[in-house]
Order: structure tokens, then sequence, then C-alpha cells
């Protein structure tokens, strides 16, 4: 055992690797923090050109890039209200609100804290405890990963919107504009009105990018529109307003915590990933806290806890690709490539086939967590001089950004057309007091439900009842009901304290 | 003022929570004054109205065109969930309707704002995206994405046509070199480039 | 507005400068490779290998794009859509040709808008069952499935792929009473066979030849023509007296009308490529196996495919749209 350490240290923790993992932080969190570019897109584009390098040097680049990208997405979301990555929407909740309170430096400077722990947190989990983990993520079948999909679907549903008629209606909308696209199930077409492209259903970076970055430029135009030629919002000059002190910290660390585990245990499912992650670490955060109404005003605790959770997802979703050859996360699989692409096939051999590398791997992500404190820094500087730039000169700039974005990913300029129609569908969405975040989510999820239940019923021969009898299934139905009629309580007795 | 503003949102959480950013109100604090809430409840209710009745219709043309038409009858298994989710926002938006019927506004203080109707500068930018959009399948990114700047910093209203020029060459420059010489990911050159070049 | 226009032009101008293309007979430019799934896939994998050295053959780059989705017909519509001056050409699976085009509309003719310049790799298909699973051989299984009527469950990488297509057609041909379950790809149906959630899946083995390995998962029956060579114990659809197999191929497809000097030099350089031993020995170490295929001998072999799969996909349970 200790040769096989002391050999991948010697083979991992060379100059060169640890350049490529602080290089790909930087690029990550660079590509990130940009509104309209993001971390998958940097991955895909990246692969290819990885096939010269050596194997770890080229993985640890990525995985950097990868772990760059989940933070950086949170620097454009808390400056800008438009995020980077999908997993940085519910920061912007409260990030934003700082930066409009002037106090940009502190929501930055916890979500990188909150990310860093979370990340060694789950790098760690995925260190020491991964066969056992991987051995859990199995046992979420179809019936089960049903339950608990429709069980984060329950809980994110208010996210983001104070009506529930709106929140649901944002929901509901988001699951009907997943059906777009081949049928999961009997790949009949729904929706496609003749277009091939859209029988891969609507992209989903594509959309993100018109629903959260172009729309909130729109919306900033035209709120900003008089005095467009303006400088940004002005930061507070006390130090105490740019800095997370330790006190602050120490009151998230529960939140930061609870998200942690949250977020490891959704990045070791396959195909739950890191949006649902964030949303339910802020709900929770929301939910435990003894006063939820600072939550969307510049809450400390609204920060940490998606960012904790977006980030604890990386570590975890490299167990069921390491242990199994499953990736647990779109990332992850992009990821799984560059494994291929170096020879290394990824299942139970790995392991023990090239140890020395797995293990390197592991050493190098440990120390990569620790750049993440110190490469993202510069970023947050020019940044925060970015928020002090007319709009004006911004706003052309993030507009070309937005395009080149959605059609990086999949290099499609259908891309491009999604990604302006929805981003002035999510103007009006904005407008009309309906909430892009919570449509996304409904986006992502809304499909794995209605699969995974399908799923469900074709193994079980029709039977409904296995979402009760599955132990595990019938767990998650459990807290989901218990969670509707809990939220149905307090609003009961909310209304009675009002009436009073 | 505050005061009014949290009777009215013990009357009718729904027509109050919401101001657009995803937000929730901060009363009579800052980075808002209390004039924001006014405006955010008229028009907040007003959309309301006219929303619920446009997502009604939405709802019905989807479920008797669009889902015959471009999924299958209504008993397919394909089409169950677009019908369940459709009917849903059915009720919803039938919900939204009644609501903003029966929320009686306390206040009426007269908006001076302009938020009605998009300004004319927002649609075009929005026109400019939806032509920048088609015209790249035909002119290429370099190209339609230069002019579609400087069209931009027009309705921008920047002036200075050095700084435009530099920030677009420089902006373009440094994503045509990340792209075609580092990522060998070549970007659209256009039909039209095409036909010319050769 | 002059002084805009002359702004603009020096902009365009500039950037007009860096795309220049030289002269010289075919190829002349790079070429444009279109692999229709997604990056750091098998198909993805051996393609890029195989395209890096062709690069080589041909002295001009082929540059490798990824344009995946909707089983595959994506990319090649992408490629029927090309100009057929040679210089754009992609990756094929079977089905987007044979099968896909014959359940939904597609806007390409598979075998009029296509030519197939040459095959590359034949994909490699087994019935895989967990480890642990009481079968050995696929005798022990099918008499377990006989006297457990509509109890076992086989999942597929998706409704109307090769993989469920095959299963459901042994299915009927031994009068097998089992329920499909289609996956979205060969990852969630791993993970589901693993878990225990379905009984049996069809599935490449490239992509859980790791798990085969490890124990963790049993070949009962390889479903391609040729035994595996990580497995040769395991016996062939052929062998044990089905009438058909799996057959797919990563070919590579050209709009037709494509000059044929330009076909003949793609098809020559991507048969060094597929017959290099450093490729041999990289896409050895997935467990992919490249073989070449002249073109026109695949185009017939895809023809006859088109019309025995296509007899069948009622009878299947597809819906024919």
């Amino acid at each position: 055992m200790y040769e096989i350490l002391i050999e991948a240290a010697s083979v991992s923790l060379t100059v060169n690797n640890l350049f490529g993992a602080a290089l790909g932080i930087f690029l990550g969190s660079l590509l990130g923090a940009i509104p309209g570019l993001n971390g998958t897109m940097a991955i895909a584009l990246l692969i290819p050109i990885t096939y010269t390098w050596t194997p770890l040097f080229a993985i640890s680049m990525l995985v950097g890039c990868w772990k760059g990208s989940v933070y950086g997405g949170s620097i454009s979301a808390i400056l800008l209200n438009a995020p980077g990555t999908p997993e940085a929407a519910p920061t912007a909740i409260d990030g934003y609100a700082l930066t409009k309170q002037g106090k940009a430096g502190k929501a930055l400077k916890m979500a990188l804290f909150a990310s860093v722990t979370a990340a060694i947190f789950s790098d760690s989990l995925l260190m020491l405890v991964a066969p056992p983990i991987a051995a859990m993520a199995l046992m979420f079948g179809p019936a089960e990963l049903a339950m608990l999909i429709i069980f984060a679907l329950v809980v994110v549903s208010d996210t983001g919107s104070g009506s529930q008629v709106k929140g649901l209606m944002s929901t509901a909308l988001g699951v009907l504009i997943a059906t777009v696209g081949l049928d999961p199930i009997t790949t009949q077409r729904r929706f496609t009105f003749g277009s091939l492209e859209l029988d891969a259903g609507i992209g989903l970076l594509a959309m993100l990018i018109g629903l959260l970055v172009m729309s909130e430029v729109l919306i900033q135009m035209e709120e900003g529109w008089k005095d467009v030629k303006s400088r940004g919002i002005k930061q507070s000059t006390n130090p105490a307003d740019q800095r997370v002190s330790w006190q602050e910290f120490k009151s998230c660390i529960g939140t930061i915590f609870r998200s942690s585990c949250l977020g490891s245990f959704c990045g070791a499912l396959p195909g739950v990933g890191s949006v649902t992650a964030a949303f339910i670490g802020y709900d929770q955060a929301k939910k435990m806290s003894k006063n939820p109404d600072e939550f969307g005003k510049g809450s400390l605790k609204g920060i940490a806890a998606p960012e904790a959770a977006n980030n604890a997802v990386c570590g975890t979703s490299l167990i069921p690709l390491i242990t199994l050859g499953i990736p647990g996360a779109l990332s992850a699989a992009v990821i799984m490539g560059a494994f291929m692409i170096h020879g290394l096939a990824p299942g139970p051999m790995l392991m023990q086939e090239h140890p020395a590398t797995i293990y390197g791997l592991f050493m190098i992500l440990i120390v990569s967590d620790f750049f993440m404190l110190i490469i993202p820094l510069p970023l947050m500087k020019i940044g925060q001089w970015i928020i002090s730039v007319p709009r004006s000169y911004l706003f052309p700039i993030i507009l070309i950004l937005c395009s080149i974005g959605a059609y990086g990913t999949h290099q499609s300029l259908f891309e491009v057309k999604v990604m302006v129609l929805f981003g002035i569908f999510g103007y009006f969405l904005k407008k009309w007091g309906l909430s892009p975040a919570s449509l996304l989510i409904a986006f992502i999820l809304g499909p794995m439900i209605e699969v995974y239940i399908r799923q469900a019923l074709r193994i079980s021969g029709g039977d409904p009842t296995v979402f009760v009898t599955k132990p595990i299934a019938g767990f998650f139905l459990f807290l989901t009901l218990l969670m509707i009629s809990w939220t149905v309580y307090k609003n009961m007795k909310n209304k009675n304290s009002n009436r009073e | 003022m505050g005061r009014i503003v949290k009777r009215a949102r013990r009357k009718s959480p729904i027509a109050f929570h919401y101001c657009h950013n995803g937000e929730l109100p901060y009363i009579g604090q800052f980075p808002f004054p209390d004039i924001f809430y006014r405006d955010t409840i008229m028009i907040q209710n007003r959309y309301d109205f006219k929303l619920g009745i446009c997502f009604s219709l939405f709802c019905l043309m989807v479920l008797f065109f669009l889902i015959p038409d471009h999924v299958g009858s209504f008993t397919e298994p394909a089409a169950l969930m677009p019908v369940l989710t459709t009917i849903f926002i059915l009720l919803l938006s039938i919900i939204l309707t009644i609501q903003s019927l029966n929320f009686k506004m306390k206040i009426r203080i007269k908006s001076e704002d302009s938020h009605k109707t998009p300004t004319p500068s927002l649609l075009s930018v929005m026109a400019i995206m939806i032509a920048y959009s088609w015209f790249l399948d035909y002119t290429g990114f370099l190209l339609t994405s230069a002019i579609v700047m400087f069209v931009l910093f027009w309705v921008f209203k920047v002036k200075d046509l050095k700084q435009i020029s530099i920030i677009t060459t420089v902006t373009l420059g440094i994503l045509y070199v990340s792209f075609e010489k580092f990522l060998y990911a070549p970007l659209p050159v256009g039909i039209l480039i095409e036909n010319l070049l050769d | 507005m002059k002084r805009i226009f002359f702004s603009m032009l020096g902009v365009v101008l500039t950037l007009a400068l860096c795309t220049s293309v030289m002269a010289a007979d075919y190829p002349k430019k790079p070429i444009k490779l279109i692999i229709n799934f997604s990056a750091g896939g098998t198909t993805d994998t051996a393609a890029r290998l195989m395209a890096s050295k062709a690069t080589e053959v041909l002295n001009q780059a082929v540059i490798c794009m990824n344009k995946k989705g909707a089983g595959g017909t994506l990319g090649v519509s992408e490629v029927a859509r090309a100009r057929n001056d040679g210089y754009t050409i992609g990756t094929c699976n079977m089905p987007a040709v044979a099968i896909i085009p014959q359940i939904r509309e597609v806007p390409y003719k598979p075998f009029e808008d296509l030519i197939q310049v040459c095959a590359l790799m034949p994909y490699e298909y087994a019935i895989l069952v967990r480890g642990d699973a009481p079968w050995n051989t696929w005798e022990d299984f099918i008499a377990y499935v006989k006297e457990n009527p509509g109890k076992v469950t086989y999942g597929s990488v998706g409704t109307g792929t090769t993989n469920h297509l095959v299963t459901a057609r042994i299915g009927k041909e031994l009068d097998l009473d089992w329920r499909h379950v289609p996956f979205q790809g060969g990852v969630k149906a791993t993970a589901a066979l693993l878990g225990g959630h379905v009984d049996v899946i069809n599935n490449t083995m490239a992509s859980v030849v790791s798990s085969v390995r490890a124990g963790k998962i049993k070949a009962l029956l390889i479903t391609s023509e040729n035994r595996f060579s990580a497995t040769p114990d395991v016996p062939t659809m052929k062998e044990k007296g089905f009438g058909f197999s799996q057959i797919s191929y990563m070919s590579v497809v050209a709009p037709a009308g494509i000059p044929e000097e330009a076909r003949k030099m793609i098809s020559d350089a991507f048969k060094v490529a597929a017959e290099d031993k450093g490729v041999i020995k990289s896409t050895g170490k997935l467990d992919l196996h490249p073989k070449f295929m002249d073109g026109k001998e695949y185009q017939t072999l895809l023809e006859s495919l088109a019309k025995e799969w296509g007899g069948l996909l009622k009878e299947l349970g597809v819906k024919v749209q």
C-alpha cells in the first residue's frame, strides 16, 4: 500500500501535473465567470487537444477546469445576476442582493470558502469510502430515482419565487418545454415541428444562457435605460464589507456541512447532478434556518449553501466513474472521455490495473482544492472592477459571448437560435413574475421523473405498488408527502395567525 | 408607508410577493425605496389578469391543436406527460385569473414609471439578436458578430468609434484565436462566405 | 456614418486576413469529419485516433467535430446537407441509415443522399448479466426465462436501437415472454444491470469490458459476428443457431456525388489508419478492434440489413410513424 502511495505521489505531484491542475482551475473559473461561457463547453472543447498530453496532466487539467468553472459560475451570478453555469443559479439570489448592498467582496469570498470546504469534503469521501458509496448508488434503480427526483422537485419548486401559483406555473412550464424532442421510451416525436435538431430536445446550455444571462441583460437594460451609460453598482469601501470574518464563516459551518453531504450524495447518483444539488442545498438552508426571511436579501448562508452543494458534486461524481465506469454528472461523462482517450477504460479494473494513476489523481484533486483558494483571487479583483464598467460597454460583449457560448458546446448554430428565443422568453417571464430558475430546474428534473416512472412501471409489469414496496422508493415518497403536508400545515397556521 | 404595504401583503400574498428578479421584497430598506413596491404591486396585479387569460388560451391551444398534431392521441403513453402538464398549467392560470380579480387594491398610486411596455431600444436589441442568430448561418461568425457589435454599441449610444473598433477587434480576435488556433474547433464560416471563397 | 462604415471595414478585413486559404490539389484544405456521437465515447475515441493517422497520410488536417443526438441522425444529416466537394465527411452507425429512417422521417435519403466511403470498425455487442446471476450459459438462461414467463426484464440502450431489435428478435424466435426496458444510453443500462434492476442487457462489449474482467458482469452470448477477444469462451449467436446477428460498423460517409478521386483518397487514408499498428494498439487498450471494409461492400450490406430489419419493426413492437 505504502509503495503504491509513494509511487502515486512521485508520478502525480510533479511540477507539470500541478501546473496542469492550476491552469485548469484558472481556465475553468475564468470561463465560468464570463457570462455566456461555461465549463462544460470548455471541457468538451479541451478533450480533443489533450490527446498528446500524458494522462495525469490531461485529466488533472480537466478536473481542475471543471472545479474552477463550478466556482467561477458564482462570480458572474454574484456580480451581474447572470449565472455563468446552471448550478450557480441559486447563488445569484442572495449573492446579487449582497452586491447591490455594496458587499460583493464578502459574497465572493463566502462562495469561495464554502466551495473549497465542500470540495475537500467530497474529495476525501472519494478517497476513503468510494466502494461503499458506489454500492449505495447502484441501489437506486428507476423506481427509487423517480421518487427521489419527485422529492427534489417538490423541495425546490418554491425557490426564487414568492407566489405559490406562479412558482408552480414556472415549474410546470419547465416540464412541458422538456417534453420537446423524442419520447424517451418509445422514441415518438413530440413538438418537434419537423425540425431534426429538435429531435434531440432543447439544449440545456443554450436554454440556460438565454434564460439566465441574456434575459438579465435585457432586464437590466430596461431598468437602467435612462442612465445606461452611468457607472455600475457602487461598492462599499469598508474592508469589513469585502471580507468574511471567522465569526461569519463559523455561523455558516453547519449549513456548509449539510450542503456538502447533500451535494456528495447527489454527485454519486448517476444523472442527478449539480444543479439539483445546488437548489436543494439552498432550500434546506432556508428551511433549517431560524429566520428564513433573511434569505433573498443577502444572507451569507444563502450563498454558502448552494455553493457548497454544487462543489461537493465534483468529487463524488468520480466515484461511480472510477469504480463502475458510470459517470455521475454531465462533466464527469466528458471527463470519462479523457480517461478513454488515454487508454484508461473506466470501470472496476481501473483501480487494480492503474493504482498509481488513480491514487495520483486523488492526490492532485486534494492539492487542487487548496489551489482553488488562491487562483480565483485575481479574477475576483477583475470581477469587482467589471461591475464598475459602464453597462453600455459590457452588454454588447456579453450578448456576443452568449451566442458563442451557445454555439460552443455542440458547435451548432441552431443552439444560438434557441438561446436568443429563450433570452427573449426569459425577459417576459421575469416581467410576468414567473421564475426562470424554477423553470430551469423543472426542465432538468421533469423528464427524469417521466423516464424513471415509465421505466419502473415497465420493470414491474405495470404494477404501481413498486413505488411503495421498494424500501428506498417508499422512504422518499413518505418524505415527499411529509414535506407537502408540512407546507400546507404551515400555510394554514400563517393564515390563521394573519386573521387574528 | 411600510405598514400599508404590509397590510396589502396579508390580503393577498400572491400579488405581493414577487418582484421580477426572483428576489423577495425587502420592505423599506436599502437598496429598494418604498416606491418600488407600490409599482411592483400594481404591475404584478395588472399582469396577473392578462397572464392568466393568455396562459389559459395557450394551454387550450396546446391541448387541442399542438398535442394531437405533434405528439399523438391523448391515450398514447408518449402524450401522457404533455397532457397532464398542460392541464396543470391550465388550472393554475385559471386560479391566477380568479385571484387577480379578487384582489381589491387598497393602494392606488398612479405609476409614473414606464414599465408598461418594453422601450424601443429594448425591442431593437431583441430584433438585432434574432436577426443575428439568423444571419450567422449565411455570413459566418466573425463578420456577423463584428457588424452586430457595431450596431449594438450604436443602440447603446456609445459614440467613440476608436473604442468600439478596439473592443470589437479584441473580443472577436480572442474568440477567433482561442477557438480556431488553440482548440481546433472551427467557427462557422457561413454559406455565403464559403461560396465566395471558392 | 461613413466613419462607422470604414472602421467596421477595418475590423472585418483584419479578421478576414486570418482565414486565408492556400491553393493545391485535393486535399487542398483541411477536411472536416463530423462525428455523430458525443466527445469521449467509444465512437469518438476510435474516430479521432484514426483521423489523426489519416491526417498524416493525407498530409492535410482532418478536423473532428462532434454533432451528437437523436440516435446519430443529427450528425449524418449534417453530412448529407454539406457540399459534396470532399471536404466534409462524417462517421455513421448502422441504425442512422438502415433503421431510423424507417421509423421516423429524416431529412435525408439514406441511400441516395449519402455514400459510404468505407467501414472502419465493427461494434461488438453481447447479452450481459450480473456477475452473481445464477446462469452461466446461454442455455441456462433461456431455460430460466421459459420457466418464469413474464418475470424477466431486458434492458436496451433505447427503443429502435440494434440492441433492442436484436434482443427482441431473439425473444420472438425462441418465443420468450420477457419485457423490454429502454434506457437512455449504455451507461444507464449498465448501471441498472449492476444494481439488479433489470436481469439482462444488450450493450457494447467495449463499454463494460472492465466490469467483465472484474467479474461484476458476465457475458452470455456475443450477438455480433465474431467472438470477443477478452471473453474467448462466450459463443456467438451464429454458433447458437440463429440466422442473424447484430451488425453495425462505424463507417465514414460523405454526401453523394463527391469526386471519385476524393472518395478514393479518403478511403485509402482510413484504410492505412485502420490497419496501422499504433492505432490498433491504442484502440486495443479500450478493447476496440478496427477492421476495414470497402465502402461499396458495406453499402450493399446496409441495404440488405435495412430490408431485413425494416420488415420486422412493426412486429417487434416499434411504433412506425
